[in-house]
């Protein structure tokens, strides 16, 4: 891979990757999370660690020499929490199709 | 209450005070000769000016601790902006000198 | 400090300057009003002659309470919020909760502003929006909160905007913190007689040392608030509850209990303030009822942190019975770690846990932050001043920005001043603002240097601040003798500081003019 396209990809899992992992690692976080004595952990701390989790990726994305970890890594937790998500979706849809007659 | 917590922040900032004029870099910067602390001295006075912060977390004092840890950190720059102008220096050279 | 590889450090640098320079001047907005926005209560007080020391909670209300609800439709009667507004008096909002067009939560009902006699001065039909936003006597401090959290852009974009800037922000503080290899060697060191670049670097680094660990919790916090209600619980809501905002709000910050819809008439309000005042030591600043006039009717009273936590306090009531319950945490059914670090998260921000001793420390390290994005500007600019001479602009629009806001907002509490006893504060003191910063853009573009217009409009914004106090005077403000009687000093306070910053101000003008 050229220092350009290397430079790129950078770029875009510092940018817009980082939102985009952020974000569904907060969601899928509050699928994993204990829910501590309230009950509401895994809803709170995923909103309030978000901004920290955001800015670990662009570091990461910014800083580690090596840009297939940061692809790994960054892919790993996007791959992770969207499954996560998309598994509890699937598991919701049946049992709205079975509610109605 | 806000008494005590004003004067762990004078303490604190007092030994600030003294960390900055012995500061060895501020020192070469401003073209004062010798005083610079060692660095014994100078870990001593670091450790010293965090015992009060210690103490308000040792007895669980969130509050107190905060505006102890915002008020040295208001004081440090303080500290740096008044010693910047050169006047403690200035009294400081004239002693060096006699 | 910490030693990065070369090309690292390089990265850095970049990230820092470019985030910099790019918001910068919004972030600059944003921290300056958020610095006066730790007084927004004081100010409020002060523009407005506020002489009024006693809580509207300690005054009876419960029969004007319940003569209001019987004239408020019972569709309102799902919660009714209470809280002080103008000058002690009580504001009572019966509202319901419903989903506007758009998807968002909002509260609709009726708003009824109670006097200190008891009777209904203002009544007002409407959402959150219009109940909680700004009215004739707090326009002043509503104009301050308001451009910090959300630069006056409506909801939810403004929020977002704040919610980058905040982003912004800690990638500075992380950047500035990684680049600087002798953080604790340099950190008394402030060269005058040195080159302009080394001078604002000195500047700049010193005071964003000092300052760091506020940044980064400022950062951290204002971006949580902006973020959390925007993005955050409709995502974890759509991830979590299937996109239920609803189940996921009544999960967060319901109470326990199983609900009873039988009509029964709600208990004695004044003994549950009384008994919260008793508890709590102080006196609400804040009071919600859930089910008006149901027998699950439930009454929760908040109050600032007792001395030495920084967590607000809340307790629960029985609406019908008026007992006491338990103190409640802010969040969740019971205490627990995710309700602490959400309930930590606002005094951690507005530093309004301990009064007006952590407010001035607020306030101080909300200045030490202006003054390091400043600074940071105009290094930035320093740093390009022998390669591209083009810059001029950019340096008189940091000048119009940096020093020109300042100004703007003392020209909004000029105006404020004048047009509140007209009743018209709400659009002047906007309008004031506007006028000021289009008066300091044409300066920024006629003046025919750009460090005379830096010293032109400090010393314009001196001028400004000393003739505060006697407007505020002439416009029917109560004089000292007349505050300091009724027990509100900080009017006096308040006028004080502005002598002292207006005249500091030109006095620091006339030194920098004076042949060297």
């Amino acid at each position: 891979m050229s220092g350009t396209a290397h430079k790129w990809m950078r770029i875009a899992f510092a940018g817009p990757g980082a939102v985009i992992v952020a974000v569904v690692v907060m969601a899928g976080m509050s699928l994993w999370l204990p829910r501590g004595a309230a009950g509401i952990d895994n809803l709170v701390l995923p909103l309030v660690l978000v901004p920290l989790i955001w800015a670990g990726l662009f570091f990461h994305a910014c800083l580690d020499a090596k840009l297939w970890r940061v692809a790994v890594v960054a892919t790993g937790l996007l791959l992770v929490h969207g499954g996560l998500v998309a598994q509890r979706f699937l598991e919701r849809k049946p049992v709205v199709a079975e509610a109605r007659p | 209450m806000s008494l005590l917590i004003i004067a762990t922040v004078a303490l604190s900032g007092g030994l600030l005070l003294l960390l900055a004029l012995g500061d060895p870099k501020r020192r070469r910067t401003a073209a004062v000769k010798s005083g610079a602390q060692g660095t014994a001295v100078r870990r001593l006075l670091v450790g010293a000016s965090l015992l009060p912060g210690a103490a308000w977390i040792a007895s669980g004092d969130a509050a107190a601790f905060l505006i102890w840890f915002g008020g040295c950190a208001m004081a440090g720059w303080l500290v740096t902006l008044v010693l910047a102008r050169g006047w403690l220096d200035a009294r400081q050279g004239a002693k060096d000198a006699s | 400090m910490i030693h990065l590889a070369k090309n690292q450090t390089k990265l850095m640098i970049a990230v820092h300057g470019w985030s910099g320079i790019l918001l910068g001047l919004l972030l600059y907005a944003v921290v300056i009003t958020g610095m006066a926005a730790v007084f927004a209560d004081e100010i409020g007080a002060w523009s407005a002659g506020h002489v009024e020391t006693r809580s509207a909670f300690e005054r009876p209300f419960g029969t004007a309470l319940r003569a209001l609800g019987e004239r408020t439709s019972p569709k309102y009667h799902d919660g009714v919020d209470l809280f002080e507004v103008g000058d002690h008096d009580l504001g009572v909002f019966f509202h319901r909760h419903e989903t506007d067009a758009g998807g968002t939560l909002i509260s609709r009902g009726m708003f009824y502003e109670l006097g200190k006699d008891g009777r209904v001065i203002h009544t007002q039909a409407g959402t959150n929006e219009d109940v909680y936003g700004a009215r004739n006597d707090n326009a002043l401090s509503s104009f301050l909160v308001d451009t910090h959290v959300r630069l006056h852009v409506p909801n939810p974009w403004g929020l977002l905007l704040t919610g980058i800037l905040g982003l912004g922000m800690l990638v500075a503080a992380i950047s500035g913190l990684l680049i600087h290899r002798h953080l604790f060697k340099d950190i008394f060191t402030l060269r005058r007689k040195a080159k302009p670049v080394l001078l604002n670097r000195d500047r700049h680094s010193v005071a964003g040392t000092w300052s760091l660990p506020f940044a980064f919790i400022l950062a951290f916090t204002g971006s949580f608030f902006s973020f959390y209600g925007t993005v955050g619980m409709p995502i974890v809501a759509m991830a979590a509850f299937g996109g239920d905002m609803q189940a996921m709000t009544e999960e967060v910050f319901g109470n326990p209990g199983k609900p009873d819809p039988r009509p029964t008439a709600i208990g004695n309000i004044d003994r549950i303030t009384s008994d919260a005042i008793r508890r709590a030591g102080t006196p609400p600043t804040f009071v919600t009822i859930e089910h008006f006039g149901r027998v699950d009717a439930k009454v929760t009273t908040y109050h600032a942190p007792p001395g030495g936590d920084i967590a607000p306090v809340s307790l629960l009531y029985n609406g019908a019975t008026a007992r006491f319950e338990q103190t409640k945490p802010l969040i969740g059914k019971a205490p627990s770690a995710g309700g602490t670090l959400v309930a930590i998260m606002s005094p951690l921000h507005f530093g309004n846990f301990a009064g007006l001793l952590s407010k001035a420390i607020w306030f101080g390290l909300g200045f030490a932050m202006c003054y390091v994005t400043f600074t940071g500007l105009r290094l930035w600019l320093v740093r390009r001043e022998e390669a591209m001479r083009s810059l001029d602009w950019l340096d008189r629009t940091v000048t119009v920005v940096g020093l020109g806001l300042p100004f703007a907002l003392v020209c909004a509490a000029a105006a404020f001043l004048i047009a509140m006893p007209l009743g018209t504060a709400v659009t002047c003191t906007t309008g004031g603002f506007l006028i000021a910063s289009a008066a300091v853009i044409v300066a920024g573009v006629v003046w025919p240097t750009a460090a005379g217009l830096g010293h032109a409009v400090q010393r314009a914004t001196g001028i400004a601040m000393l003739l505060l106090p006697p407007l505020r005077l002439l416009t029917g403000g109560p004089g000292w003798a007349a505050a300091i009687m009724a027990e509100q000093p900080i009017i006096v306070a308040l006028d004080i500081a502005l002598l002292v910053a207006g005249g500091a101000m030109i006095w620091r003008g006339r030194r920098l003019q004076a042949p060297r």
